[in-house]
């Protein structure tokens, strides 16, 4: 039993004293930052990374991956109290949970949110650990052209499964791309895009592109004039679910975890696609009395499971194969190669204590969270009427002291104001910053890989081509575009969707 | 209608989207000539960015072009002087750490950031400031030891 040996190594280092208060902190934070609109995971992450050098680093990584799934669970306590997601993924946990919390079963829906939420984590963590080692020793025998292919098969199906516009989101992936080779050139040395500048000589400063594109322009966003809707908070009833209550989640919640794991290792997969799949299969398969939208259990377990198993498994292909799927996964590659690791096929035999203990600490992270969640859920209803006014100054500190304790250096510093207005042009223009983010982290690789191959191959282009395993992953991207493109499916991937908003 | 001190914008976005994201293209097409494109067995330095260029521009170009025969719209953006204040106030710090020492540099940085939000008495504004200063000098500097004074060279004689 390779599997329980892989967990019990994982759990002696997911339960040293460190790295549980890490752990604690990461789910903490993570709850926190679910709770208050208007701060998402990744501007976070991106916020809190420099605050992880002096750390080791499977305690670094720990922590950020509690501030990923800690945000889904808090995301879910306001939707269902205030009609307020804090985060995107909690959109659909709204519809039903909300209109449970008005019918005055507020509790009960709290309580399945979490208790859906902590049985797709306990399931996704051994999802993650069976999966992680087959994929990873198979991503040991890639050579450039199998991983030239496989960033490109990355990059095009995380367009294709992500909500907007997919030229637009092609173009940011390529901006990004463009963004992630400023620097000096590896074989000629050669700087690129530096104007001069030696701050530059490095590239661009990772934590000054995503706290920029993240966390300012999120600032810049919160403080357009709008007319903020005054919400007010349902009061709490019992919080256990009777028995029969239980039988009706566990099938929603049981499907919600196998679509949010699927759907959780493609790349743009992750939690809110995986929500929003689950909402929209539960209501296919509703027969009977059950009415959606009116307050339905089933519409609240099965999102509720789906987004945490799709947080969790989203770190697969992160792990095994060094490819992130979304932007909370790009900022942990960032996590990695700030500690000296180069993220990839060798993380699981070089590191495995980081390895294997983040993905055990994810169950005990899942386990915190109910205890965190449920008793405490009081405590984070009051926080919601933290004033904005109070809170976006300090964000800005945190960027800027973050930014600039890196290098110490005003170039980025500039960077982070700089990125942060084009994050706030490109929002406004609706273009989403993840494909730019992650075309920004891959962008080197897929140079790199690019040249080696045509080196290798003496300019043979058909080398790109001449493994299965890159035909395979090219023609994947390829058939990925031109379904997407099809006016079928377009309708298809804009109505999963839409469905919150009807 | 087109208001800018209010922030209220009418506009084809899809215009405008393609437009910036072309002048990208330009912009980073343009400096790439410059390097050695190579072959294709001893790609140059400026062969994938030339490529990457060429790429976004025809992508820019098309979402222009798709543009033009959608409706304008009305868009409203954060006010002018706001987005100053938000964006000058991390600078502030970059510039003031060395000089003035980390307390003041989040003073000011604080401050400035609070100006962005209206509605707040001065006092208020100045409080919040100082009590985020003293905070993260606590945290950073005497907390995690970050390698910074927190008193810079404007107080030492």
């Amino acid at each position: 039993m390779d599997l329980v040996t892989n967990l019990m190594f994982g759990l002696q280092t997911a339960l040293s004293v460190d790295n549980l208060f890490y752990c604690f902190l990461g789910c903490l934070l993570g709850t926190l930052i679910g709770v208050l609109p208007g701060v998402g995971p990744t501007a976070t992450i991106a916020l809190l990374l420099p605050l992880t050098f002096g750390l080791d680093a499977s305690t670094s990584l720990i922590m950020l991956a509690g501030i990923y799934y800690g945000a889904q669970y808090g995301g879910s306590t306001t939707a269902i109290l205030v009609n307020l997601p804090g985060e995107a993924a909690s959109a659909v946990t709204a519809i039903d949970g909300y209109e449970m919390a008005r019918k005055g079963h507020a509790g009960i829906a709290l309580a399945t949110a979490a208790l859906s939420s902590f049985i797709a984590g306990t399931i996704a963590t051994v999802v993650v650990a069976a999966f992680a080692m087959p994929l990873g020793e198979m991503a040991l025998k890639f050579g450039p052209p199998e991983y030239f292919a496989l960033i490109v098969f990355g990059l095009i199906l995380s367009v294709t499964l992500a909500s907007g516009q997919l030229i637009k989101a092609i173009a940011m992936i390529v901006l990004g791309l463009l963004f992630g080779i400023v620097g000096a050139d590896v074989y000629t040395g050669l700087e690129r895009f530096t104007f001069g500048v030696s701050d530059l000589y490095d590239g661009i400063s990772f934590v000054a592109f995503a706290t920029g594109l993240y966390g300012l322009s999120e600032i810049l966003r919160n403080l357009e004039p709008s007319d903020a809707p005054s919400h007010s908070v349902r009061r709490i009833s019992r919080l256990m679910p009777s028995l029969a209550d239980i039988k009706r989640v566990i099938m929603p919640a049981l499907r919600g975890t196998g679509l949010g794991s699927i759907l959780g290792v493609l790349p743009g997969g992750g939690a809110t696609l995986s929500s929003f799949a689950s909402y929209a299969l539960e209501k296919k398969l509703s027969k009977g009395p059950v009415r959606f939208g009116e307050g339905a259990m089933e519409g609240v377990a099965g999102p509720e499971a789906a987004n945490n198993a799709g947080a969790q498994t989203s770190f697969i292909p992160m792990l095994t194969l060094g490819i992130p799927g979304n932007g909370v996964m790009a900022m942990m590659v960032g996590a990695l190669m700030i500690q000296g690791i180069q993220p990839g096929p060798s993380v699981m035999t070089n590191n495995p204590a980081l390895f294997w203990g983040l993905i055990a600490s994810m169950w005990i992270g899942n386990l915190m969270l109910l205890i965190l969640n449920l008793p405490l859920v009081g405590l984070w209803v009051k926080l919601l009427s933290t004033p904005y006014n109070m809170m976006f100054p300090a964000i800005l500190v945190f960027s800027a002291i973050g930014v600039y304790s890196i290098n110490m250096s005003l170039i980025d510093i500039s960077l982070l104001s700089g990125f942060g207005i084009l994050g706030y042009i490109l929002f406004k223009l609706d273009c989403e910053p993840a494909p730019l983010l992650l075309g920004f982290i891959l962008g080197p690789m897929l140079e790199d890989n690019l040249r080696r191959s045509l080196i290798f191959s003496r300019a043979d282009w058909s080398a790109l081509v001449s493994s299965p395993i890159s035909v395979t992953l090219l023609g994947m991207a390829a058939l990925a575009l031109i379904v997407v493109s099809t006016p079928g499916v377009r309708r298809i991937r804009s109505a999963t969707f839409a469905e919150a908003e009807d | 209608m087109t208001d800018l001190a209010s922030g209220t914008i009418t506009i084809k976005k899809d215009v405008v989207a393609g437009v910036f994201i072309a002048a990208f293209a330009i912009g980073f097409g343009a400096i790439a000539w410059n390097y050695s494109f190579g072959n294709v067995s001893q790609m140059g330095p400026g062969f994938f960015p030339l490529i990457l260029s060429a790429v976004l521009g025809c992508l820019g170009l098309a979402v222009a072009v798709r543009g033009i025969f959608s409706s304008a719209e009305q868009m409203t953006f954060v006010a002018p002087i706001r987005l100053l204040f938000v964006l000058a106030s991390p600078l502030l710090f970059g510039v003031l750490v060395r000089p003035a020492g980390f307390l003041l540099a989040v003073t000011a940085t604080a401050f400035v950031g609070t100006l962005a939000a209206p509605g707040m008495r001065i006092l208020t504004r100045l409080i919040v400031s100082g009590v985020l200063a003293v905070l993260a000098t606590a945290v950073f500097i005497w907390g995690l030891g970050l390698p910074l004074a927190a008193f810079g060279r404007w107080f030492t004689l």
